[in-house]
């Protein structure tokens, strides 16, 4: 439900700009923190647009965040990114320090390369949760008598004392969030079910938000279709299409017209990852006049795929890793190593976290080495 | 670690009185940390020099925390096992587990690229609870991981989840000690969950208990969000319930001594392998017998 949140951030997660500013200037950050599994949307003061073809580049990445935080660079992890729609400064969360002082940050890097913290407690915030929390007042209906589960404790029920164990209480872990067709859409994993809803959530939130579960049929001859939590997403083809990473590492397109939360909405797989690789992070750009889309990936090169092929394309029969398949969308992998994180500068360049010797960096890369 | 130019400033406030300049971090410092102070002329030409040195002694923290408890509660596990989940006796930290839970085969060595990478962390809500997620691409038949590197488990053999005592509680402390627990693999299960195949024992005196025998070991965790008994007004029953260790059995004891009720069975409840009720995990086309179902509820009552 939408609230007007009384504290900031618990934990560190995916970050996201919309893409629209308020008449004022004025910009909303989403906020992912997976520790109460709920998306904050903070509105940030206007910041001064950036000159044309601004960049954002800062070597020793790892090492200025760790210095600027005042902790050693293990304990500084970015667990988002996305850049400002005006001043193209790239807002990166990070997850700082551990155990007791253990917290989030958001680290702004601007296009002079400078790096400060964004102050988050005095802006203006609303909330959105994702799953329904108990109450700490919760009383449960069903009591559990479970003497296999070490967390149970004594309790008396009608002058009887009994070991009774706590429901533990689901949460949904966020892993992406993009803005499409005018409305938020939140991927991610529960720590119970093993589900492929989606969720679109209205903005300014207001309580309302459609779910729907999207199948995917694997490539292998068309023989099977199977569920699985989307990783990241983004649209494309004027925001009438999404293609989404997969934990089990397809990579699918859908409609975005079928996504009225009602039903199955079946994907169509258009590449596979292999095995020991995750994806990570997924952008438009535009190229000659084209549209592409760019896989970031824990271990495989960055994979490119051209957006015109996905749409031509029939639904695949054969595998994709088959040499002389003819209905796999062309791809190519680009000579990039190391990028993770990804996210929009516009629509002809991308900003790239990418690991370089023991540190890493932020690259902006432009459409023509893409 | 030497002064470097390129280094950026730590977050805080300089507070500058005669002959003494206090800075205050905009974060707490963290223990074990060490901070260089660098200064240089005004006119801002000359090198930064390093003034001081200063470290934030390490606090020893105490270890206490272990492993209570390694799910599935079963000591045959399917050759297709979507998950474990591992128990602990105390609140942790979120962002140490990855490469600190291990499968490892029969000869104690580590299988690589079988659990789902962390991040993220699969927590509940108090940090207690872990699941991990076998690497579900590995699983799913016909998908490219599955292909080229074959199924995580193997029919016949036995694996052991190890969780390393790397793993930091929510005070930063390493646990006490790690854990480990060995299952043998057996066939897969690759059907729905069909409620109507489970042996129930309705009861019929006031004192009677309603028992559940299913069809194979479920989800322990889905089993207590999804299993509910109701009224004929389907309103949920409050009751006791007892679902074994091995997540096949499950006794509810009704507080009232109404026993006019039916069981009410959430489609999304899932085995072991993350089949549920409304559809197998990966569902084979050419076979009818894997068609999902519709509806939100299976609903099973004495009559049935």
């Amino acid at each position: 439900m939408p609230s007007t949140a009384t504290s900031t951030l618990l934990s560190a997660g995916p970050l996201l700009f919309a893409p629209e500013l308020s008449s004022d200037g004025a910009a909303v950050l989403f906020a992912a923190d997976v520790a109460r599994a709920t998306v904050f949307a903070f509105e940030l003061p206007p910041e001064t647009s950036a000159p044309e073809g601004a960049e954002v580049n800062v070597d020793g990445l790892g090492t200025k965040i760790a210095s600027l935080l005042g902790v050693e660079r293990d304990d500084a992890v970015i667990r988002g990114m996305t850049v400002h729609p005006a001043s193209h400064a790239v807002y990166l969360s990070i997850a700082r320090g551990r155990g007791a002082e253990a917290g989030p940050v958001v680290v702004r890097a601007g296009t002079d390369g400078g790096l400060g913290i964004v102050e988050l407690d005095d802006l203006a915030v609303t909330s959105f949760q994702l799953d329904d929390a108990p109450a700490d007042d919760d009383e449960r209906q069903d009591f559990w008598l479970d003497g296999s589960d070490p967390t149970s404790q004594p309790r008396e029920i009608h002058g009887v004392t009994l070991n009774i164990a706590q429901v533990p209480a689901q949460r949904s872990t966020v892993t992406g969030l993009a803005w499409v067709d005018g409305t938020l859409f939140v991927a991610g994993l529960s720590n119970e079910e093993f589900t492929s809803r989606l969720r679109r959530i209205a903005y300014p939130f207001d309580g309302s938000a459609t779910e729907t579960s999207v199948e995917i049929f694997h490539v292998d001859h068309g023989k099977y279709e199977t569920q699985s939590p989307i990783r990241a997403l983004t649209s494309f083809d004027g925001g009438s299409s999404i293609l989404a990473t997969y934990t089990c590492t397809p990579v699918v397109q859908f409609s975005v017209d079928d996504l009225r939360g009602e039903g199955l909405v079946r994907g169509r797989t258009v590449a596979e990852l292999g095995p020991m690789n995750q994806p990570f992070s997924i952008v438009s750009y535009d190229r000659d006049g084209e549209e592409f889309l760019l896989v970031s990936n824990t271990r495989h090169p960055l994979l490119k795929i051209p957006a015109a092929a996905i749409g031509d394309q029939v639904a695949l029969s054969v595998p994709l890793s088959d040499p002389e398949s003819s209905l796999g969308v062309p791809r190519e992998e680009l000579d990039h190593p190391g990028v993770t994180w990804m996210a929009n500068l516009d629509r002809g360049s991308v900003v790239v976290v990418q690991h370089e010797g023991d540190d890493t960096s932020l690259r902006t890369l432009h459409a023509e080495a893409l | 670690m030497r002064p470097d130019p390129g280094l950026v400033t730590t977050a805080g406030s300089w507070l500058r009185t005669s002959g003494e300049a206090r800075f205050t971090p905009r974060f707490p410092a963290v223990p074990g940390t060490e901070y260089l102070v660098l200064g240089r002329p005004a006119d801002g030409e000359a090198p930064w020099r390093e003034l001081a040195r200063a470290g934030v002694p390490t606090i020893e923290l105490v270890s206490h925390t272990v492993v209570e408890k390694i799910d599935p509660g079963v000591d045959v596990v399917p050759a297709n096992l979507l998950r474990f989940a591992v128990t602990f006796s105390a609140q942790m930290d979120e962002g140490s587990a990855a490469g600190r839970i291990l499968l490892l085969d029969e000869s104690g060595a580590v299988m690589p690229g079988v659990l789902l990478e962390m991040p993220p962390e699969l927590w509940d809500r108090d940090r207690r609870h872990l699941t991990v997620l076998l690497e579900p691409g590995r699983i799913k038949r016909g998908l490219q991981p599955n292909l080229l590197a074959g199924a995580p488990l193997r029919e016949g053999g036995t694996v052991t989840l190890a969780v390393d005592p790397g793993i930091r509680d929510a005070e930063g402390a390493r646990m006490l000690e790690g854990a480990q627990r060995t299952y043998r693999v057996g066939p897969p299960i690759r059907s729905r969950i069909d409620p109507t195949q489970w042996q129930v024992r309705w009861p019929h005196a006031e004192s009677d208990a309603l028992v559940v025998r299913f069809d194979r070991p479920l989800d322990r965790a889905l089993v207590r969000r999804y299993l509910h008994v109701v009224d004929a007004e389907a309103h949920e029953v409050a009751g006791r319930a007892v679902l074994d260790e091995d997540a096949r059995r499950w006794v509810f004891t009704p507080e009232a001594d109404d026993r006019d009720f039916a069981l009410r069975v959430d489609v999304r409840l899932e085995d072991l392998a993350g089949n549920s009720v409304r559809r197998v995990f990966d569902r084979d086309l050419r076979r009818s017998e894997d068609d999902g179902i519709g509806g939100a509820h299976v609903v099973l009552t004495p009559g049935d």
